[in-house]
């Protein structure tokens, strides 16, 4: 069935349950037996807040939509008009092609083709692979095209766990570092969290964060990046590999859920932080033919009392 | 090899020759025997100035890149960042995939999907019919949502006949109506050709030309909305049905070519003139589930 999200991929393995959309290869849903680990998008809704897209090949903003590239100022399309950004990358409304499939697996890919502000070819592509307890999703891509090529990559999932409003759920990020931003939410400088409300390296209450925030310096343990915890003591971990170096937090109380708008946290890792493009911070270069592969993932585990 | 406007698609028709591109439905391509009809996009190119794109849900501008629907703004990406305007539609940088083919056709569809500024479901197509003498474009769309959604296409071929240079070629434009527009390119107003610059119903050398002008009160049908001709009486007739009451003419004069940067025109056959979602103009409303189709050509003649 063909929705505003494309094409519905439904993957299964055990009691999870997961749909993937082809345009901007969306996760659309992701749920562990009865438990929603993310904010579900419904077969005939346009996802708000980006929630799930693919942010290829920048995540995040670029600075006034420009970027310079071998001495010439390169004019990307204005894709955030209210701030005078290009956000998101360029595949935010491309349609994906199903490139491998399998039950509880399905790997989506699109060209990334040159275009105002971008003299690149890409080959973008994203797998999603469902477990019994979360998901790893591997961003790939190949140069296709004859020049060295900047790449950026990033995810935007809101988070939840089941039923309990996001707001009493706690963060954790065990970041050092946070990216302050001008008014057009444009990076001014990395900054120390340590006396800032920054600062979640002991969880915080979602209901009290007020976030559109980069962060970097992450010591990841076991690749974990996050954690959401509920009272309960049930927790979704947010995996990233060692090339994801950044992850930006995003809250809103305007989410606008079936019963009207609440609190929504996106938690989106990314291998490189916002205007990249133009400071350099995490941006690969590939060669003509060069491959890159990176993952990042969800695990969540049921609290002692339910 | 990777080629910049993606799957490539061969059309052949006796002596004709077509190439189209999975990028844009982009026409890189036309010829008869060694008579080229458009400017070829290269290989290893991205098409310069439009050249040879589809252009939907709108051809050319819109204002600004906002315009109303039921009262509330709606804000499209600034695709023409320069001007602060949307530009060209929706699916230039989107790769077409193939629906249909045969030797001498092809039909390529690409789904719209709700995003800034546009908040409708679509299905286009476009197909490339190519003849002994020419060749057939036709548009179509069907609307998958379930609201009403607003719908204009246009094309952006740059025309040439051989290798005569293009300031050779006489220009003859039916439209008796030219649209006057404002720095930001947007249309201001609507004015009669009679005996002034753009009254091109008579014929005029491109070389003495220069033109960004959209032209309405065409001759549509096939008895042809404009033409070009070379000294030695060799035409290429374009051709649009009624749907397409709209034609913009272009003369870049920095347009890459085989012998570096120099004049090319473009003839944009147009269901809507620009700025269609602010004024209305042209713009047909597609309730759901309807469809609709619409076609435009050029047919080649040999001279003396």
């Amino acid at each position: 069935m063909l929705t505003p999200t494309g094409e519905r991929i439904e993957l299964e393995n055990g009691s999870a349950r997961a749909e993937v959309g082809t345009v901007a290869a969306r996760l659309c849903m992701v749920r562990i037996g009865d438990v929603a680990i993310t904010e579900p998008i419904d077969h005939d809704a346009t996802p708000v807040f980006s929630n799930g897209s693919v942010l290829v090949p920048w995540p995040n903003r670029v600075r006034d939509a420009r970027w310079t590239y071998d001495g010439r100022v390169l004019q990307l399309d204005v894709t955030e008009p209210a701030r005078g950004n290009a956000l998101h990358g360029l595949l935010q409304f491309t349609e994906h092609e199903v490139r491998e499939r399998t039950d509880a697996s399905v790997t989506l890919g699109a060209a990334v083709p040159p275009q105002h502000g971008w003299p690149f070819l890409l080959d973008s592509w994203v797998r999603f692979e469902l477990l019994p307890d979360g998901i790893d999703v591997t961003h790939g891509v190949v140069n296709t095209g004859t020049l060295s090529a900047p790449y950026a990559t990033g995810t935007h999932p809101f988070l939840r766990i089941g039923d309990i409003p996001t707001e009493e759920l706690a963060l954790e990020v065990p970041a050092a570092s946070y990216f302050a931003v001008d008014d057009r939410l444009n990076p001014t400088g990395e900054l120390e969290v340590l006396d800032t409300p920054y600062d979640l390296r002991a969880p915080r209450l979602v209901g009290g964060l007020e976030l559109d925030t980069a962060f970097g310096g992450l010591s990841t343990a076991d690749r974990v990046s996050a954690t959401l915890v509920a009272r309960n003591g049930a927790t979704l971990k947010v995996l990233q590999d060692d090339d994801w170096q950044y992850l930006q937090v995003f809250t809103t109380k305007i989410y606008a859920g079936p019963n009207g708008l609440k609190t929504a946290i996106a938690v989106e890792p990314m291998t490189a932080p916002p205007d990249a493009l133009n400071s350099g911070l995490g941006l690969r270069w590939l060669e003509p033919g060069e491959l890159w592969e990176g993952s990042w993932g969800l695990r969540y585990a049921e609290g002692a009392t339910r | 090899m990777h080629h910049p406007t993606g799957e490539q698609f061969s059309l052949r028709n006796g002596a004709a020759r077509a190439e189209i591109g999975a990028l844009a439905a982009v026409l890189r391509s036309l010829r008869i025997g060694d008579v080229h009809l458009t400017e070829p996009t290269p290989d290893d190119a991205l098409p310069s100035h439009g050249n040879g794109i589809v252009m939907a849900p709108w051809p050319n501008r819109v204002r600004g890149a906002v315009w109303q629907l039921d009262g509330a703004p709606q804000q499209l990406d600034v695709t023409d960042p320069e001007l602060g305007n949307a530009i060209h539609g929706l699916l230039r940088n989107t790769a077409y995939r193939e629906r249909e083919r045969t030797d001498d056709t092809v039909t390529l569809g690409a789904t719209i999907y709700p995003q800034h500024g546009w908040p409708f479901l679509l299905d286009t197509w476009v197909r490339y019919a190519l003849h002994e003498d020419g060749l057939t474009v036709t548009h179509g769309v069907e609307n998958l949502g379930d609201a009403r959604a607003p719908w204009a296409v246009g094309a952006h071929p740059y025309f040439r006949v051989g290798d005569v240079p293009v300031e050779q070629l006489t220009l003859t434009v039916s439209g008796d109506r030219w649209v006057e527009l404002d720095a930001n390119l947007n249309p201001v107003a609507e004015h009669s050709v009679d005996g002034g610059l753009y009254d091109l119903r008579g014929g005029r050398l491109i070389g003495e030309l220069d033109l960004n002008t959209n032209f309405t009160g065409l001759t549509t049908g096939p008895e042809g909305s404009a033409r070009l001709e070379t000294p030695d009486g060799a035409s290429l007739n374009l051709w649009q049905d009624e749907p397409f009451g709209w034609l913009v003419t272009y003369t870049p004069r920095d347009f890459p070519g085989a012998q570096g940067r120099g004049l090319a025109i473009a003839m944009e056959p147009m269901t809507a003139p620009a700025d269609a979602l602010n004024t209305g103009e042209g713009l047909r409303w597609l309730e759901p589930g309807e469809r609709w189709e619409g076609s435009w050509g050029v047919r080649y003649r040999s001279g003396a």
